[in-house]
């Protein structure tokens, strides 16, 4: 939990970040690439997309350091690209019509050894959401994050986060009592 | 906390948990592409002596393009009742859609006219008409730009211009408006007349995403910038962050009265201080161009508007309105007094659009008189099998609002992989909305796949 607040609140935080780019992005990943790899995961269900994802994310970073005008808050600029990051993946997954015939990302060993069913269907449930919705439940939800502060990161509005993670939990709730 | 609240706060915790490392992070691929294995998806960055290079290439790869282009029929389009005959789409690129190509096709005949594809690395990104169904303007950008957001903003401009019974029928040309390179472009819209080039954009959003909006409209020979407005408030065109990815609405801003006046939407958020509820407001908001000022918002004035809470369970679930659809902006026709849009009604009680059963995907007309009283120019009822999504969308209406382009799509709701080849039951269903019908445009259908379109 102390990890996910770190994660949470160090974006607003008046981090000492240190000058040189390789330096500090390297620090930056080393705190929080595993954390955002886990929140990728969980939006995508594909590990190797997550990972793709997160680092793409810190490259871009990195490229763009010198070109920041605020270096203090660099997490919310990368967590910022990874919520970006799988919103472009699951826009391209869901672009095209899927065949109702396509068996979905296979669930990782891990998961099926490590996580009861039961959490193993809710994490299911989630990901047959729309990617807004997903997004909106998975910042209030996983990384406890405020409407305010989901709305900033999603960048779009308070009511619309309000309207997404109402939908999304609703039909959440739908899915698991279809499946129960 | 709500216990579905708690369980999907446990369950995704514990999901995550069970990702207990990750790879190190390789900056290398950043600093010295050239030297690396790097992801199909990564762009190597070029240096700066390359531009005019890779400007060379890309119209060097439109011409070899341009070498494939069928010769365009001749006989006479079927009665088109007002719908253009040429369209100009963006069509994602196997296997993972980074790159877009450019279809140019016929509505009527189903011919694919030609397929345009931009130089290695680059996409096409944006694409919008004039009235004359034969001028499009068309935008490039490399598919890599180096902004974390994935944002679209247009580098390359092109002139498209399809003239048949010429030797050149598809012909392109470079166009000198300027590169927007870092700016957050949110909508781009082409003049009836084919001159000017208005675009939506927040400059500099990768470094200073609380710029003001801008509104800018070039000369499409010259280049030059006309005119600019701006504004501090982030709700115009949609606000940023709602066409982030890969390409850029073309129906967030319109030209009307003879290209006198521009029409844009707003959407925003409030809290209603009786229900506690958030309420949303959407607006059209019409600008008059021969008026001064430089003010996007006090300069233009609000011809439409609607609202409703945003929370659809409390006693909005089932609403046919445009405000329902908030990804699909409401349009403003060209002689600016209908406003036309997608709606989407969910008839099961928790407003949510996954469930199964049969769901009602409606075109709407406003009048600017009447702007309270919606009419239905049609609707189709669709039966969505679980896990599926019904949309639908529109892409283009005429001066009046009398006939409109639409789609509607069945969509699993994200989670697979895609299928280039999907059942029919779930390719894009295209149609001529007129006279209270959607009847189908089947000569569009070898299009399964695009990320714009423009008529």
């Amino acid at each position: 939990m102390a990890a996910l607040e770190r994660l949470r609140d160090v974006d607003t935080a008046n981090t000492d970040v240190p000058p040189h780019a390789t330096h500090a992005v390297t620090a930056l990943y080393a705190e929080h690439g595993l954390r955002l790899v886990r929140l990728a995961v969980i939006m995508l269900g594909d590990r190797a997309t997550a990972e793709d994802v997160v680092q793409d994310a810190f490259l871009g970073l990195y490229r763009r350091w010198d070109s920041l005008t605020d270096t203090s808050h660099p997490l919310a600029y990368v967590r910022a690209s990874v919520m970006n990051g799988c919103r472009s993946a699951l826009r391209r997954r869901s672009r095209r019509p899927i065949s109702l015939f396509t068996e979905p990302p296979a669930e990782s060993a891990e998961a099926r050894a490590l996580v009861s069913e039961e959490y193993r269907a809710v994490v299911a449930a989630i990901r047959r959401l729309p990617a807004r919705q997903r997004e909106a439940l998975l910042l209030r939800y996983y990384l406890d994050m405020t409407e305010d502060e989901t709305a900033r990161a999603m960048g779009v509005s308070r009511g619309t986060v309000k309207s997404a993670t109402s939908r999304a939990l609703a039909a959440i709730g739908r899915i698991l009592k279809e499946e129960s | 906390m709500t216990p579905a609240e708690r369980a999907v706060r446990a369950a995704t915790r514990a999901y995550g948990e069970t990702v207990t490392e990750v790879r190190p992070l390789d900056l290398t691929a950043a600093a010295k592409p050239g030297e690396r294995y790097v992801r199909p998806r990564r762009r190597r960055r070029f240096p700066a002596w390359t531009a005019p290079v890779a400007a060379a290439a890309a119209v060097i790869a439109l011409a070899i393009s341009l070498v494939i282009v069928r010769n365009i029929p001749d006989r006479p389009a079927p009665a088109s009742g007002g719908v253009p005959r040429y369209y100009a789409a963006l069509i994602p690129q196997p296997p993972q859609g980074f790159q877009n190509k450019l279809a140019v096709g016929d509505t009527f005949t189903g011919a694919r006219l030609a397929t345009l594809t931009p130089a290695r690395g680059n996409s096409f990104v944006a694409v919008t008409a004039a009235a004359d169904d034969r001028t499009f303007v068309v935008a490039t950008q490399p598919i890599d730009t180096g902004a974390p957001d994935n944002r679209v903003p247009p580098r390359t401009w092109y002139l498209l211009r399809i003239a048949p019974g010429t030797s050149s029928q598809v012909r392109l040309t470079r166009l000198p408006i300027p590169d927007l390179k870092g700016d957050d472009v949110l909508t781009v819209a082409l003049s009836g007349s084919g001159r000017e080039i208005a675009v939506g954009l927040i400059p500099d959003y990768a470094t200073s995403p609380r710029s003001p909006v801008q509104l800018r409209v070039y000369s499409v020979t010259t280049g030059k910038l006309e005119r600019a407005w701006s504004t501090s408030d982030q709700t115009a065109f949609g606000g940023p962050g709602r066409f982030s990815v890969e390409s850029l609405s073309t129906t967030a801003l319109t030209w009307v009265d003879d290209d006198r006046a521009l029409a844009f939407p707003t959407i925003s958020a409030a809290s209603d201080p009786l229900t506690h509820q958030d309420v949303i407001h959407e607006t059209v908001r019409l600008l008059d161009m021969s008026a001064g000022g430089g003010d996007l918002i006090a300069d233009s004035r609000v011809i439409w508007s609607t609202q409703r809470e945003s929370v659809p369970v409390t006693d909005q679930h089932g609403l046919l309105s445009c405000v329902n659809n908030l990804s699909i902006l409401p349009m403003l026709t060209a002689d600016g007094k209908t406003i036309v849009c997608a709606a989407i009604k969910s008839p099961n009680t928790q407003g949510t659009l996954t469930a199964p059963g049969p769901q009602t995907l409606a075109w709407l007309a406003y009048s600017t008189s009447t702007p309270t009283v919606a009419r239905t120019l049609a609707q189709v009822t669709v039966e969505a099998p679980s896990s599926t999504t019904p949309a639908n969308d529109l892409l283009w209406a005429d001066s009046s609002g009398g006939t409109l382009i639409g789609t509607w799509t069945l969509e699993m709701a994200s989670t697979g992989f895609i299928d280039p080849n999907p059942p029919p039951a779930y390719r894009p269903h295209w149609g001529v909305i007129a006279d209270g019908k959607f009847r189908p445009l089947t000569t569009m259908g070898d299009l399964n796949l695009y990320s714009g379109i423009a008529w």
